[in-house]
């Protein structure tokens, strides 16, 4: 157990607190819109922390460009789907109102 | 380290809850949206099991045949079903016969403890297979099982496939109009949709040596074009294509293994040429597994049948 796997532990931990943070947005914010903003942000953050540590426990250029390469990619795809989903609900809700 | 034995074997039973879990919540769900996303969810969770089992040629087609590929055609058979439903939120009314179901596990473990003298290692098998990978052309034990020490039935399952396809493009019939997608939409597709071609092509050359092959990097040029018919509504693939594409894997692989009825037995490659002609083999398969994916998810054949007037 030298330093390394110590600061990714750390990483790996502190990356679970925020998706554990989102997923209480998930479950007791009261609107969409509000659990979309929790889920999105809390979980890309996490996701973030726990690729970094896992990079770090790893070793490997490779693999650390791989991972990283994974959360661009799930950022990208999760904000993407967030916005058509909030877009949507957005047409929706002023549909209801004309 | 005695630590890290325990908290595997934590991981292991807190994986094996979820599935049960989210596999109940699949099963019996008021709301059929929660339903489908259980179901979606639990392919996931089954995925990392596979991969924790050191099967992970089977966590990838469960990953991206059972979830994604099969998670998408649920959406959009919601969609289409919520479209048309009188009522808001679909509910399923599950028959209380239907708890039988949950005695399944039970009869599985049951075959599996009696079947589990007769696996590949403990029959003797097991060495003799791997002894003998040097002549089948690949690296990879799974590749070389499914390609050539069992090639015939990966082409039975590819004509299985086949069947499927065609009863759908029979069946169905689907009129689209092209749209132009969102610009965020269109911004994420522009990059994952060349992003997962590439990746198909990796996953069908990794076959041969690491845990890929045809199945696997069909599955995600079918996602490519899946994604592609959702953003644009568009499927520029007429009935000549498709019947070709279809028909590829299964012909490319019937006509080669024919061909080694000259030179030892039906579907017996020859160890210099095993290689190639397994690539060969595996690059029409992923043709036909894409066609057939893409065509089954679209629902049926975007073409007009003969005699219907041309929209």
């Amino acid at each position: 157990m030298n330093v390394l796997d110590i600061v990714a532990a750390v990483l790996m931990l502190t990356g679970l607190v925020f998706f554990s943070a989102g997923t209480a947005g998930l479950l007791r914010f009261g609107d969409t819109f509000g659990r979309m903003h929790a889920l999105t942000k809390a979980d890309n953050v996490g996701l973030g922390l726990l690729v970094t540590g896992l990079a770090l426990i790893d070793g490997s250029v490779r693999g650390a460009v791989e991972l990283m390469l994974i959360w661009l990619l799930v950022m990208f795809s999760g904000a993407t789907a967030c916005y058509l989903i909030a877009n949507r609900l957005t047409r929706e809700m002023h549909d209801g109102r004309d | 380290m005695a630590g890290i034995e325990l908290g595997a074997a934590a991981f292991d039973w807190l994986l094996a809850t979820m599935i049960v879990v989210l596999a109940a919540l699949a099963a019996f769900a008021r709301v059929l949206l929660t339903a489908i996303a259980g179901l979606i969810a639990l392919g996931l969770v089954l995925a990392i099991a596979w991969a924790r089992l050191g099967a992970v040629d089977v966590a990838i087609a469960e990953a991206v045949l059972g979830s994604g590929v099969l998670g998408g055609m649920l959406l959009k058979a919601w969609s289409g079903f919520a479209a048309s439903a009188v009522d808001d939120d679909a509910s399923m009314h599950v028959a209380p016969g239907a708890l039988v179901l949950l005695a399944l596990p039970a009869v599985l473990i049951a075959i599996g403890t009696v079947y589990a003298g007769h696996s590949a290692d403990a029959l003797g098998i097991g060495d003799a297979a791997r002894a003998a990978i040097g002549a089948t052309g690949v690296s990879h034990p799974v590749t070389a099982v499914l390609l050539d020490y069992r090639a015939l039935d990966t082409l039975m399952e590819l004509a299985v496939l086949l069947v499927a396809a065609l009863a759908a493009l029979s069946i169905g019939r689907i009129r689209l109009r092209a749209r132009a997608p969102e610009p965020a939409l269109e911004a994420l597709l522009r990059l994952v949709v060349p992003l997962l071609i590439l990746v198909a092509g990796v996953l069908l050359w990794r076959g041969a040596h690491a845990p890929g092959g045809a199945f696997h990097a069909g599955a995600a040029l079918a996602a490519a074009a899946i994604l592609v018919l959702l953003g644009w509504q568009q499927l520029a693939i007429g009935r000549a294509l498709a019947f070709a594409g279809l028909a590829l894997g299964v012909t490319v692989f019937s006509v080669l293994g024919a061909l080694m009825l000259a030179l030892g037995g039906l579907l017996d490659w020859p160890a210099e040429h095993a290689g190639s002609l397994i690539l060969v083999v595996e690059i029409a398969a992923t043709i036909s597994i894409a066609f057939a994916l893409l065509l089954l998810f679209a629902g049926g054949a975007p073409w007009p049948r003969a005699g219907e007037d041309q929209r």
